[in-house]
């Protein structure tokens, strides 16, 4: 019985091989994109869960201001005092800023982008594995570094890197006492080089504020088994006070809620974006919807074409048992086989999930334990819907109507078919709106004037301790090609100084750059009010942007002052808003302070118009020949801001991906919808043929009623597509509006998809001879 | 075997009822062969239909072997097709995924038969009807009468005592008529009960007995001449 079954079922996919195809290779797509961005998800939702003790690791934060970094003196007090605390480390945490470790002996230097700066006890807390180490702890004294493997190999190639010096960006001298493994990728931070923060040199920040000068740092706890974070909270939050280390309130936050948490705490450890997590997921489900909304009509169809041969089996004595178990075994062939595809598409995808989804998904078996079963479970569901349909709909209609090739209650069955249409053609909208009002934000975050001249303005960065900053500076100035350059500490997109100032209730965070000469010029920002820096204006005077004038409540700047250092700077002028983090947050305060610039970390130079390759050859040998042995890093400003919306670009470009995959699978849809049509009114087009209608009237009855859909499901897009794009811009600090003719747009281009995915099929339909069209009933 | 008493089929609309039998009165016993004639539209197929169990009728009663049919459930119809009814359609209706062999098995499927006995059923009836060659071609690679052969043997593969044919020969064309309708004499003589329905006056007298009809209305031929007989 079951071979029989079989044989019917392959037979009767075989039989419509261009619908069969097209339909199960559809859901294949489908499918796979659900599977795609479920991985996505689970990936996502498991960030750091590669760190054993996940579930026991907490991070404290600074609740008033939620910030991570905190009084680094906060560890010994954890260590001591508190009973629920099984471990603490400090964590100090760099990226973003390229710093360079070098072996003198070699001469060989890389560009390092993750260190840290801990103690012992963050190796047993996060389970480090230490391939390699000098004695039983990783670090054994003040200057210990521990490196990564492919650190170490870069560096010392096939030497023993253990006991060798390490030069971090000439400010920073150590010793390697370990080699680790890299730690789990799917975490919020990586490490290439872990230092001994017991070595105050070896602590990266540096913080004035609240009357303490202290090292900030985010501090980890490993809680005991069963011990309540919240009592440690409590117990912390009643004497955090008495100690004076510049924190009013804990917050306290598992190691595996970092990655998605609502609370934006300021930290240097990557962050997910939640929102659009969310989006995706609806995304994946939409798709699923949509893919088994074309099989469910399909399979439903397919059974209404079979309708006679259901009849003839039930004279020869089938039971509704032996129907509904090949009903129900064709489905099942057709999904899983779907499915199969899907898995096969998915494993070839899963290598370009960097490109897809701007992260590596990595999938192991304990991933396959947790997510198949979903999979399964999902499959399991379709394959029911799937067959409890056409089951349904047989199971309303007796022998003869089968016999006669019956077709159903034509109304009834549309109704339905209609809502089902309505709907996909409603979701599609809903995504072409939101596709369209992603990329206007993207396009306006890019042309949205910064408040200075990004154009062909370079940015070098200049090395710790670099002796020739002046020569530089008048090297370049020499150079033909360059406008004007300027050396400055800190620079649009890289601010090193914070500073409290204010008193009481006015108080808050100003920005610093010290810049020397130049600076407004080179960098093309405009002055407000008041004067640029003049010659002897050095270490004593200042520029303040607009918004630190607004936060200091002045109304005029004159006779104020700095009051960051001994004796102030006296404010020159106020400089126009602009922007110098990403357009995700408001432009803050911020003071271009007045400086000789020893300390110097960036020259920025603003090239002139001309072969840029050419001008950077001689830039680079200019480079050479005054330092010798230093990598020349540089990089243009918008570059750099471009890459601040590469995360944004990439999601919006996935985000496009699969929402043509969506859109796809509604013309699909419309398609099939369209076949039935023409199908069930072959009779009719014949006969209003004959009767002298032409083509076009034909086309034009065919094509009103998905005129009439696709208006319906605009007005029901409509209001979806704009609370969800509404909330997906308060993301942004700067937003582009949601105008009108987005959505007009939108609706257009659906009407414009359906109308030639429909006329593609009635044109068919309405050139048919009537005389073959006729025949056949 | 079969006694129709007082069937009637009629569909209300609003202000009138349309009747398609009425008051039909049939007996049929074991072993008989009968052509029921008539013009388009005199209910020959619903009546057929009603003592196939296909359809029900409004009124009356039915006894089946004198089992009360009229009160039988779905499932209990099922039984009864699998058993003891077959069924020749003018359109022959066969599969058209399945091959020659697999539509005469497919009763035998539904019967339970394990695959043994089943190829040896089969393998007996493609003998017999001279179709063996044919055995893994698909219908629409057979003509017509060969297509009915293949009904009439699937109808048959089940052994059924009741062999309903819906016009038989209604799609083909004489010589190939002849065939079939010598092929039911022959499975009359056998012993089969055979019912069909027919336009052809020279097919219908392959029948012991002939019924006409005309508006729902059933006059029994058999009876007429003995009435004027005597």
């Amino acid at each position: 019985m079951i071979r029989f079954n079989l044989i019917l079922a392959f037979r009767n996919l075989l039989k419509n091989r261009i619908y069969t195809i097209l339909i199960m290779g559809g859901f294949a797509i489908g499918f796979a994109a659900f599977i795609l961005i479920g991985l996505f998800y689970h990936s996502e939702k498991t960030v750091n869960h590669g760190f054993k003790n996940h579930r026991q690791i907490y991070r404290l934060y600074d609740a008033k201001n939620v910030r991570a970094n905190i009084h680094y003196d906060l560890t010994s007090l954890l260590a001591k005092n508190f009973a629920e605390v099984e471990d603490v480390c400090p964590l100090d945490y760099s990226s973003g800023i390229a710093l360079i470790a070098k072996n003198e002996q070699k001469h060989t230097d890389t560009q390092v982008e993750h260190i840290l700066a801990t103690t012992n006890n963050f190796f047993d807390i996060f389970k480090v594995e230490v391939t390699e180490k000098l004695v039983d702890k990783p670090f054994d004294r003040k200057e210990a570094v521990a490196i990564s493997k492919s650190l170490a190999q870069k560096l010392y190639g096939g030497e023993n890197p253990l006991g060798q010096p390490i030069n971090i960006s000439n400010f920073m001298f150590g010793t390697v006492t370990a080699i680790i493994n890299e730690l789990p990728a799917n975490s919020t931070f990586k490490a290439d080089i872990i230092m001994n923060s017991e070595n105050e040199k070896f602590r990266m920040n540096r913080t004035h504020s609240g009357g303490l000068v202290y090292n900030p740092t985010n501090i980890f706890v490993q809680l005991k088994n069963g011990a309540d974070p919240n009592s440690l909270l409590n117990n912390l939050n009643k004497t955090i006070r008495s100690h004076s280390l510049d924190i009013d309130s804990i917050g306290i936050q598992n190691l595996s809620d970092i990655y998605l948490s609502t609370l934006k705490v300021k930290s240097r450890h990557a962050k997910g974006n939640p929102f659009m997590l969310k989006i995706f997921i609806v995304i994946a489900l939409l798709i699923l919807i949509l893919s088994s909304i074309n099989y469910l009509n399909y399979s439903v169809s397919m059974q209404f074409a079979k309708m006679k041969e259901i009849g003839i089996n039930k004279i020869n004595g089938a039971k509704w048992k032996n129907l509904v178990q090949y009903i129900f075994m064709e489905v099942s062939i057709g999904v899983l086989f779907s499915f199969i595809i899907a898995t096969i598409v998915t494993a070839l995808a899963l290598p370009y999930s960097k490109i897809i989804f701007g992260k590596e998904i990595h999938f192991g078996f304990y991933d396959l334990l947790s997510t198949g079963p979903l999979f399964l479970g999902v499959v399991v569901a379709i394959i029911l819907i799937n067959s409890l349909a056409p089951i349904y709909v047989l199971s309303r209609f007796n022998i003869t109507s089968f016999l006669s090739g019956f077709r159903g209650n034509k109304n009834q069955k549309q109704l339905s078919r209609q809502l089902l249409l309505i709907f996909q053609l409603t979701v599609s909208i809903a995504l072409i709106t939101s596709v369209m009002v992603i990329f206007k934000q993207l396009n306006f975050a890019k042309h949205t004037d910064l408040g200075f001249n990004k154009e062909k303005l370079l940015r070098i960065d200049i090395p710790y301790k670099y002796p020739n900053t002046q020569t530089l500076l008048q090297e370049t100035n020499n150079l033909p090609f360059v406008k004007s350059s300027t050396l400055s500490n800190g620079c649009p997109g890289m601010i090193n100084w914070r500073f409290a100032v204010g008193e009481g209730k006015t108080s808050f965070d100003i920005n610093l750059i010290k810049a020397g000469s130049d600076y407004l010029k080179t960098m093309g920002i405009e002055l407000l009010d008041g004067r640029d820096f003049l010659t002897g204006d050095m270490e004593k005077t200042c520029l303040l942007n607009e918004e630190a004038l607004k936060q200091y409540q002045w109304s005029d700047f004159n006779g104020k002052k700095l009051d960051i250092s001994e004796g102030g700077y006296e404010v020159v002028g106020v400089v126009k808003n602009f922007m110098f983090e990403s357009l995700h947050s408001l432009i803050e305060p911020l003071a271009i302070v007045y400086s000789q610039t020893p300390d110097a970390n960036v020259l920025s130079v603003s090239l002139a118009e001309g072969n840029t390759g050419g001008q950077m050859d001689q830039l680079k040998r200019m480079w050479k020949k005054l330092s010798p042995g230093e990598p020349f890093i540089f990089s243009f400003y918008d570059d750099q801001f471009q890459s601040m919306y590469e995360k944004e670009e990439r999601l919006s470009r996935s985000v496009t991906f699969f929402c043509l995959i969506a859109i796809v699978l509604t013309c699909m849809g419309i398609l099939g919808h369209i076949f039935l049509i023409c199908l069930n009114r072959v009779k009719e087009i014949g006969i209003r043929k004959v009767n002298g209608a032409r083509t076009t009237e034909v086309m034009a009855m065919l094509n009103r009623d998905f005129i009439k859909w696709v208006a319906i499901a605009f007005l029901l897009a409509c209001p979806i597509a704009w609370y969800a794009m509404h909330k997906w811009l308060e993301n942004f600090a700067y937003k582009t509006d949601l105008s009108w003719w987005v959505f007009a747009a939108a609706g257009g281009i659906a009407m414009l998809i359906a109308l030639v995915t429909v006329s593609w099929q009635s044109w068919r339909a309405a050139t048919r001879n009537p005389v073959e069209s006729l025949r056949y009933e | 075997m079969i006694t129709l008493k007082n069937i009637c089929k009629y569909f209300d609309n609003k202000y009138n009822r349309t009747f398609i039998l009425k008051n039909v009165d049939l007996t049929v016993a074991e072993g008989e062969f009968i052509s029921i004639m008539g013009p388009s539209g005199a209910g020959k197929s619903t009546l057929l239909n009603i003592i196939g169990l296909l359809e029900e009728p409004s009124e009356g009663e039915y006894y089946f072997l004198d089992q009360p049919v009229h009160k039988l459930k779905e499932k209990q119809k099922t039984d009864y097709h699998r058993d003891y009814i077959g069924f020749i359609f003018q359109a022959y209706h066969l599969i058209e995924e399945l091959t020659v062999y697999e539509n005469i098995e497919t009763p035998l499927v539904y019967k339970g038969l394990k695959t043994k006995e089943r190829q040896a059923m089969v393998a007996d009836l493609l003998d017999r009807f001279n179709i063996v060659a044919k055995k893994d071609l698909f219908p629409q690679q057979l003509s017509g009468g060969q297509q009915q052969m293949v009904g009439i043997a699937r109808a048959i593969a089940g052994k059924p005592r009741l062999l309903l044919a819906d016009e038989p020969t209604g799609n083909l064309h004489t010589d190939q008529g002849r065939m079939i309708m010598e092929m039911l004499k022959q499975l009359n003589e056998e012993g089969m009960t055979i019912i069909q329905v027919t336009h052809n006056e020279e097919f219908a007298k392959y029948a012991h007995r002939i019924v006409r009809m005309a508006d729902g209305l059933l006059f029994d031929e058999s009876k007429t001449k003995t009435a004027s007989a005597v």
